[in-house]
């Protein structure tokens, strides 16, 4: 049978009652967990496992493949309304998308985000359809030298993002990437900077950084101000949303889906390596470039493209190749391997349906999500005219209690809550925070990858430049850097102190 | 004042009350949701092992057993919540051999003492493996080659200090040099030999089932006394002429060790029970661990000769 | 959109005090010399206890050595164009990290907000995720000027319900019970709320 075919099946599979049932309240759940400040999809994915115990095994990869886009995407809802990214990877929807809420543009651009999610969610999901096999194989030849060229091609666009202040930027990044040094190595299994506390050989957990770090903070700050979150009624004119505004942002999303459906490939952080890097390039190729961060539509729509073309692409080692690349990939194996089935080239010959129905999904879930989408951006602007200090209250408590959920683990609670403070001081003197998160999510990564490398190939440092596609992707990176910095460099006396002059933090 | 010694009855009277409740009913455990701390991430051998079991302790036992993921310190964060719950039987956890190992790096705060082991339910011996497209065909092969060039071949395994690189270090002693490539990260550690980038891959065959019936990994050399039964035609190490110190890895289930001996005995059976069931027999299967079950003395002793196995590498 | 105060350099019709360009220069390599600091302080905290690991290759403190080194080097680089910047300052505008001052910004309200997380978080493993949870909305919503006990009580007990029966019924996670009689007591509620 052909893929169209196959595909085809797949479609009347995904179409009957139940199937359709399971991805809409899968998406639902993960819009409103992805949209949660604190809750992260992860989160989601892992609470859900119990529940696909009793499921068909195409069920519940459907379910939790529906969690999986829904809450990749919802994340960005709060990142856009409230300034708190719900999940990781929607930390650069806060730099655009939240200045155009305070213009009053929220519509505008919870549907720049929406549309520019699905469009990438649904590339990815078609280019997992059709060109699993071929991107499996490609994902075969990265070995760990080219994994961590891509982990520093993600790290150097920390640069590209915040260009007024890169030294800075690159002092908060490498903070971040000591933290995330924290507990016990991956290579040698030896504890690092645990001060003697057992708890600490946890380590650091990112997603605790970042619930600190930006939901915290933003709390004490919405307390310590007594700002009114209430959207200032459609004073706006321009909040209208016209078709016009998607035909203007199209070239962002294309660059972003296919930067996301690249990433996504290959195992690591995924969605939030992609968005930044989405960000970062979007920066330079926009005419607006040097206005992001003000509420550009391109700044919002290029990330959200490629944080959902990340969750199709993910899937691609997943069912090709039994190899889960990132937290939500790995829930979904356990889900698989629970039912008896194990995922692998093998899957595609003994059980067709279930591979090409879960793509049928994933495309229909992708359309789909713009209606769960936009009822749950809704209701969550509805959820604003509550009083701040409720609001905010329950941001706190829906915070630590994604914390603790991370990992089940009380120390992580007080982790956060450092990191709500830190995060609080930081945001006051004007000291970039997100470099800092980055850090944290990629150090560890970028650690790891590195030292393996070397272990690999004879402890040989040259190894990353003389392998072909590492040194493709660390030469573009360089050029990246010097791309960004240029504007500094080429600047004279003057503006060389600069290098420093402030920008604010948010 | 008066008030406050009425407030301080009050509390008095209200704390007997709700402990006399909850103990009226403590007689006939379980009676509320048991907690499964399961010391790693989701998606994990433990987990997929711990939830498995769960679902079957459910129907066991009569009460739910929510499954609680504890990831960090090699799983010693997990069993740091494990050890400081009550010793109630309503907190289980698993204990896994990789979390044994990290012990003897000084990782964690806590002793083979202050667990009570209710069963060792998987233990499987671990195997080199080769990707189908392999030079090497036999094990024989392979191992002339480590001896006439050492220190070329390179194997995937999970890291420095664990069992695999006992194994590997046992076998450079005899003669054998292969150089130890680290993969914490399962699914990297699964594509090595794969995308050619590692020569072998050391594993357990339960977590590589996929490639192992897909034709991708060929299996050439089991750590074990004794020959596999799924893999007949697998040499053991011993037949080719190395001396190993046998190291399974394994997964057991755990309580506190001031659990009460009638709750362990309710618990143990339960686990037993489980393991007998069709649905465990076919995940066993699955992943090559069936056993008969070892609990109470002969479970703890198995793990103290794993930690000394570990410990004595490490100290040289 | 800069919410950024830009100072404009008073200093072109006299020069500095010697005192207050002691004190500018202090302010402004406070940070970086402090964070110079942690750098050369925290190598000798890397591992607790001695290692028995035989390194392969580079150790298990290379990689944030590497860094630690990266960020000394930077710090050192930050103090120079601080000190730079604050001699050059007739030349040009001043900016430096100042609180945004856009808004009314209430610095006792942020640092009660930071004193009842602290409690929030003390008790939390101690009393459980209820009792304290239930507390914290209630303090919060006081400090944030809610006043009608009322809409207190609601809003804390319905919300800690809320967040019990999705959290701890629907998601099966096990929040703190809290110990001994708010154990007890946390288990006589949740059998009251049937997630037990």
């Amino acid at each position: 049978m052909s893929t169209f075919e196959l595909l085809g099946m797949g479609f009347q599979n995904a179409f009957a009652l139940s199937a359709l049932l399971t991805i809409v309240i899968g998406l639902m759940l993960g819009v409103i967990a992805g949209a949660l400040p604190g809750v992260s999809f992860v989160n989601a994915m892992a609470m859900a496992l119990p529940f696909t115990y009793s499921m068909m095994p195409t069920q519940a990869m459907l379910f939790l493949g529906a969690i999986y886009v829904g809450g990749v995407f919802g994340g960005s809802i709060s990142a856009i309304i409230i300034n708190v990214p719900g999940t990781p990877a929607s930390l650069p929807a806060c730099w655009d998308g939240y200045p155009m809420t305070q213009r009053g543009e929220v519509r505008r651009a919870l549907a720049v985000a929406i549309a520019a999610s699905a469009i990438g969610g649904l590339t990815s999901a078609l280019v997992l359809s059709f060109a699993a096999a071929p991107f499996a194989t490609f994902a075969l030849r990265f070995s760990q030298p080219e994994f961590f060229a891509a982990t520093v091609l993600g790290l150097i666009s920390v640069i590209a993002i915040s260009k007024d202040r890169p030294i800075v930027s690159l002092l908060s990044l490498f903070l971040g990437m000591v933290i995330g040094t924290v507990g016990v190595d991956p290579i040698y299994g030896v504890a690092r900077f645990t001060f003697g506390v057992p708890a600490m050989q946890s380590g650091i957990n990112f997603v605790v950084v970042m619930i600190g770090l930006f939901a915290i903070s933003e709390v004490i700050d919405l307390i310590a101000t007594n700002r009114d979150l209430r959207p200032s009624k459609g004073v706006n004119v321009q909040s209208k949303v016209t078709l016009r505004d998607f035909w203007d942002v199209r070239g962002a999303i294309f660059r972003g889906s296919a930067i996301g459906s690249i990433l996504g490939v290959i195992p690591g952080a995924g969605a939030t390596p992609g968005a930044v890097i989405a960000y970062g390039i979007e920066k330079q190729v926009s005419p607006d470039g040097d206005k992001f961060g003000t509420g550009i539509m391109a700044g919002l729509a290029a990330p959200e493209a490629a944080k959902n073309a990340t969750t199709g692409s993910a899937m691609v080692p997943l069912l090709t190749l039994g190899i889960p690349g990132s937290a939500a990939t790995a829930i979904m194996l356990a889900a698989m391997m629970l039912h008896g089935v194990n995922p692998g080239p093998l899957l595609f010959l003994n059980d067709p349906t279930m591979v090409y129905t879960i793509f049928a999904a994933m495309i229909l879930a992708n359309i789909l999500m713009i209606f769960a989408g936009i009822g749950v951006a809704q209701f969550f602007s509805t959820l604003m005219k509550t009083p701040p200090a409720v609001l905010g209250a329950f941001i706190i408590l829906l915070s630590i209690i994604g914390a603790y959920g991370v990992r089940n683990n009380i120390f992580d609670v007080y982790v956060c809550i450092f990191f709500g403070f830190v995060g609080w001081g930081m945001k006051r003197i004007g000291f970039p925070t997100a470099p800092l998160v980055l850090g944290v999510i990629l150090g560890p990564l970028a650690e790891r990858y590195f030292m393996t490398s070397l272990a690999n190939y004879n402890q040989d440092w040259t190894v990353f430049f003389t392998r072909p596609i590492s040194g493709t992707i660390l030469a573009l990176a360089a050029v990246f850097a010097l791309w960004s910095l240029w504007p500094v460099l080429r600047a004279r006396y003057r503006s060389v102190v600069l290098l420093l002059a402030d920008r604010p933090g948010r | 004042m008066r008030k406050l010694g009425r407030f301080a009855f009050g509390g008095v009277l209200v704390a007997g009350a709700f402990a006399m409740a909850n103990a009226a009913i403590a007689q006939d455990y379980p009676n509320r949701p048991i907690e499964l701390v399961v010391t790693f991430g989701p998606g994990g051998g433990a987990d997929v092992m711990g939830r498995q079991l769960a679902q079957i302790l459910e129907t066991e036992l009569g009460v739910s057993i929510p499954v609680t993921n504890v990831a960090g310190a090699s799983g010693n964060a997990g069993l740091t919540r494990l050890r400081t719950s009550p010793a109630d039987g309503y907190t289980v956890g698993t204990l896994i051999s990789l979390t044994v190992a990290s012990w003897a790096a000084d990782i964690g705060d806590n002793t083979p003492e202050d667990f009570r082991v209710l069963a060792i339910v998987q233990s499987t011996p671990s195997f080199l493996y080769v990707a189908a497209d392999s030079r090497f065909e036999t094990a024989e092969q392979l191992l002339d080659y480590a001896r006439d060039n050492p220190g070329e071949l390179t194997v995937a395994t999970s890291g420095y200090g664990t069992q695999d690189d006992v194994a590997l270090i046992t076998m450079a002693e005899q003669g054998f040099d292969m150089v130890n490539v680290p993969f914490s990260a399962p699914g990297e550690r699964y594509t090595a030999p794969l995308g050619g980038h590692t020569d072998l891959i050391y594993e357990e065959p339960g977590d590589v089932v996929q490639f192992l019936e897909s034709g991708e990994y060929r299996p050439l050399l089991i750590f074990s006394e004794a020959r596999h039964p799924e893999f007949p035609d697998v040499p053991t190490s011993g037949e080719l002429g190395l001396n190993m110190v046998y190291l399974n890895t394994f997964r057991t289930l755990a309580v506190p060790a001031a659990t009460p001996e009638d709750v362990v005995a309710r618990l143990e059976a339960a686990v037993v029970a489980a393991t007998q069931t069709d649905a465990w027999q076919a995940f066993c299967a699955q992943t090559y661990t069936c056993l008969e079950p070892v609990t109470g003395e002969a479970a703890q002793q198995e793990i103290l000769t794993f930690f000394d196995a570990i410990a004595a590498q490490l100290e040289d | 959109m800069s919410p950024l105060r830009t100072e404009t350099g008073g200093a072109k019709h006299r020069a500095p005090h010697m005192g207050r360009l002691l004190q500018t220069v202090l302010s402004r390599i406070a940070l970086p010399s402090g964070i110079l600091a942690l750098t050369l302080i925290l190598p000798s905290y890397m591992f607790h206890r001695p290692l028995r690991i035989r390194a392969r290759g580079l150790g298990p403190d290379a990689w944030p050595t590497i860094f630690l080194n990266a960020i000394a080097v930077i710090a050192v680089l930050w103090i120079i164009t601080e000190l730079w910047g604050v001699f050059a300052e007739q030349k040009r505008k001043r900016t430096a990290f100042v609180p945004e001052q856009t808004e009314v910004y209430s610095y006792r309200k942020a640092a009660g907000g930071m004193a009842l997380l602290l409690g929030f978080a003390w008790l939390l493993p101690n009393v459980g995720f209820a009792i304290s949870a239930a507390l914290f909305i209630f303090c919060w919503c006081l400090l944030g000027g809610i006043r009608n006990s009322g809409i207190l009580l609601a809003v804390s007990v319905i919300g800690m319900i809320t967040l019990l029966w999705v959290f701890m019924g629907l998601a099966l996670m096990p929040l703190n019970r809290g110990v001994g009689v708010f154990d007890d007591f946390s288990v006589w509620f949740l059998r009251l709320l049937r997630i037990y």
